[in-house]
């Protein structure tokens, strides 16, 4: 009897950590944050003169959903050192977000975490849930020579 | 999922948004980024409705479309915190937790942030208000006065009607509706788009109905009552002079004829307005320069014909920036030029012009912590032109007066978690004597004189709420509730003081008439899921205590802790099955006391019993641009006292609406 009940707390407890190892791999980016990203930057008051590119560091999903929300832009996927004279980039990870900022000041860096527009790394984070809330960084914006109109301004919280 | 990508495929089609820059606020786009309505009438910045430091409740066009109504009135009248009660048929009132007066001088309502309030009297002419149902973005109801963002007559509350813009959208239907009482009804509105620059938006509309039934009314109540019609255009043209200008010029024009045989007053009225603004992005910050015109001529046609022309001229400026991460300042200045003259004023003119001043600080503390703070102070020069007469007892002098009235808005907004808010508030706004009120001079056959009051001074608002929300994200539903305490100062009424005798006449004299308290409670369940069932219920209790001077008759006007129902339940169900709606609303309020004028007697009481009134609506779309709806008004009686005025008859309408 404390063997079954040895060998079945083992086996959750390595459920749990499988749960847990997975859980902490890089995950695809959230369609639905994407597409918020995609319509904020509509509200920046000098657009990139076409083609504007967005480099979408990740995988074929995350290619696809930037590509479904950024539809004026040109998408395409690269990794931290391809964008250069790209309007923005598109992270999944804060050390990913890290390195893009580190190797490309003047681009749009999006990676959905707020200590990161804390920092000024990245440009713009969202949450989506219970109610969209908007982060803007001020030095990330300036940097990349990003003005956002005034109205949607006021209901962003700027960091 | 079918439904919900067939729905949103039809908006598509009917309205398409256009992602713009704006000097001017864009509500599509914006409410498409933050998943919430956006507003500007809490505070003059755009804001999500759940930061928003006020009371506030948004009917959206889907709201609309969805109570099969055919007047605003109709659209709004189930909602928690309102008072609606119905004169005749082109005659409905709308007030804001009680109060309720004929010509509600307490509410004022506006038409994208333009006040359409018939200064004359102080009233709201819904049916002469030229906008149309296909037309409206959103209704913003704000509840509490709101007097330092609008200034005077925000004293119960704001409602702002919000169209679709003619730069960033594109709003083109068509509505027919017959029906009973022989109604006879038609809506236009189409969007006209010049380049990328310029956008044009036009809308009519018309109606002509047969009056409600009088047969309970009495007789000296139901003479000469006029055919209930209405008809209104607008034309509101922007233009995106540079990336950071913005222009638009409006214009618009209204007729409506109405009865309100409880103080036997057949109106017919007409009303033109004009508007230009002037909106910039400046390195001071968003720079906006308004100015509007209206002009009201009021027919009435009751026992003395009588009529009067107000001629509104308002210019306005504010500046609207950002200091630093977390605060946000508008400061602003208004001057507004009011005069009338007729019949009313046997000839002459009387006037006024007001200076205001005013500022709002929003400042968010911290994380899901804000705190707004907004003060206006207004300053009010009477005048007179034209000749007194001398059986007043009056002279030109008595009107060179003034007064100031400083008023302010308070409100700490508090996301204690991510599914709850509280909100507390602290207000003061004012209700100003209209120009009827100050300078009427009417002889009465009979040896009796109507007179104003130039020396009336405006009722004070005080305002104090607590509010909490609650959002239920498992069950898709949202608690709202409200407690408040309300203190009105100064209260007035149109010939209400205490009669006097002035040589051979009765003077019957508008007179400043004591106080009021008010303490009320709203609780509102509501909830919609992605199945499409939607249901709504809600409770408002508010009860009231009036300190009215002695010698002060009891009348329509003085008392209010009587003609204000105590509870009110609101309730509404509905469902979309793919290309059905249906949908029901209705509400239960207790008994309150209302008053018929007779001519001998005066203001006599007349109790309207509780009672219980449901409206059912199911619409069909035919294709993505083609619409049929079917709305039963009164399903539980086919005759129903909502004021000591006419009965209110069940109502049936049937629509088509093409949207293109």
């Amino acid at each position: 009897m404390m063997r079954t009940l040895l060998a079945f707390v083992t086996l959750v407890f390595m459920a749990g950590l499988a749960g847990s190892a997975e859980a902490s791999a890089p995950a695809n980016v959230d369609p639905k944050w994407v597409l918020i990203v995609a319509k904020a930057l509509d509200f920046v008051t000098r657009k990139p003169v076409p083609p504007a590119k967005v480099i979408v560091v990740g995988d074929a999903a995350d290619l696809a959903v930037a590509r479904s929300s950024f539809g004026k832009m040109e998408v395409a996927a690269g990794t931290v050192g391809d964008a250069a004279g790209a309007f923005a980039i598109i992270v999944n990870t804060p050390e990913e977000a890290r390195a893009a900022h580190a190797a490309n000041a003047n681009v749009a860096i999006i990676g959905n975490n707020e200590p990161c527009v804390e920092v000024g790394a990245c440009l713009i984070a969202v949450e989506t849930q219970p109610k969209v809330s908007i982060y803007v960084s001020r030095a990330a914006a300036l940097a990349a020579g990003i003005e956002f109109d005034p109205n949607f301004k006021m209901m962003i919280t700027e960091k | 999922m079918r439904r919900y990508l067939t729905t949103t495929a039809c908006a598509a089609v009917f309205l398409s948004t256009v992602p713009a820059l704006a000097q001017t606020v864009n509500y599509g786009s914006l409410e498409d980024v933050f998943s919430e309505p956006v507003t500007t009438s809490a505070t003059g910045k755009p804001q999500k409705v759940s930061e928003a430091p006020v009371n506030m409740e948004i009917i959206t066009q889907d709201d609309i479309r969805r109570s099969g109504a055919d007047n605003i009135p109709d659209v709004l009248q189930f909602l928690v915190g309102l008072d609606f009660r119905r004169s005749s048929f082109n005659d409905p009132e709308l007030s804001i937790r009680g109060y309720d007066q004929p010509w509600n001088p307490r509410l004022l309502v506006l038409v994208n942030g333009r006040p359409v309030y018939e200064d004359f009297y102080g009233d709201v002419v819904w049916a002469a208000i030229p906008v149309q149902l296909d037309e409206i973005r959103q209704i913003e109801v704000v509840k509490g006065p709101n007097s330092a963002l609008f200034g005077f007559n925000a004293a119960s509350g704001v409602i702002n009607i919000v169209t679709y813009d003619p730069l960033y959208d594109r709003a083109n239907a068509v509505t027919l509706r017959t029906g009973t009482q022989a109604l006879r009804e038609g809506s236009a509105v189409a969007t006209v788009h010049i380049g990328d620059t310029i956008g044009v938006r036009m809308s009519a509309g018309g109606m002509e109905a047969d009056e409600f039934k009088v047969n309970d009314v009495p007789a000296e109540n139901a003479v000469g009552l006029l055919h209930p019609m209405s008809g209104t255009f607008n034309i509101d043209g922007r233009w995106q002079v540079t990336p950071d200008v913005q222009f638009s010029l409006e214009g618009g024009a209204g007729t409506m004829k109405r009865n309100f045989p409880a103080d036997e007053t057949p109106e017919y009225d007409k009303t033109d307005t004009i508007r230009s603004r002037l909106s910039a992005n400046t390195g001071i910050g968003l720079v906006d320069l308004d100015f509007y015109r209206n002009v009201w001529q009021i027919n009435y046609l009751g026992s003395q014909a009588q009529h009067a022309t107000d001629i509104a001229d308002d210019f306005r400026a504010s500046d609207l920036f950002k200091i630093g991460l977390s605060n946000s300042f508008r400061i602003g200045f208004e001057y507004k030029y009011n005069e009338a003259y007729g019949e009313f004023l046997s000839g002459s003119t009387d006037y006024y012009s007001t200076y205001s001043i005013g500022g709002m600080w929003n400042w968010d503390i911290a994380p899901g912590v804000s705190l707004t703070n907004a003060l206006r102070e207004d300053y009010l020069q009477l005048g007179f032109k034209g000749m007194v007469l001398p059986i007043t007892g009056q002279t030109a002098s008595s009107y060179d007066t003034s007064l100031n009235a400083l008023s302010f808005n308070s409100g700490l907004v508090y996301s204690v978690s991510d599914e709850d808010v509280v909100r507390l508030m602290a207000a003061r706004g004012f209700q100003l004597p209209s120009l009827d009120d100050l300078g009427q001079q009417i002889p009465v056959p009979g040896n009796s004189l109507d007179l104003g009051q130039p020396a009336l001074k405006p009722t004070v608002v005080l305002n104090f709420e607590a509010d909490y929300d609650h959002t239920f994200t498992r069950l898709g539903a949202t608690l709202r509730s409200a407690v408040f305490r309300q203190n009105n100062n100064g209260l007035f009424g149109y010939d209400a003081g205490v009669p006097y005798q002035l040589g051979v006449n009765t003077v019957y004299q508008s007179a400043n008439l004591g106080s009021s308290d008010e303490t009320g409670v709203e609780i509102a369940l509501k909830s919609a899921s992605r199945a499409g069932f939607r249901w709504n219920v809600s409770y408002s209790y508010a009860t009231i205590t009036d300190h009215i001077d002695s010698g002060i008759a009891a009348g329509v006007y003085s008392t209010y802790a009587g003609s204000t129902p105590q509870n009110i339940v609101d309730f509404g169900i509905g469902y979309t099955l793919d290309r059905w709606e249906f949908d029901a609303q209705g509400r239960w309020q207790s008994k309150f006391l209302d008053y018929r004028f007779n001519a001998a007697l005066g203001y006599v009481p007349v109790t309207i019993a509780n009672y219980v009134t449901a409206n059912a609506h199911v619409g069909f779309r035919v294709t993505d641009g083609v619409s049929l709806g079917l709305t039963v008004e009164q399903l539980e009686a086919e005759h129903l006292l909502e004021r000591a005025s006419i009965p209110v008859d069940r109502r049936i309408i049937v629509s088509t609406t093409v949207k293109f």
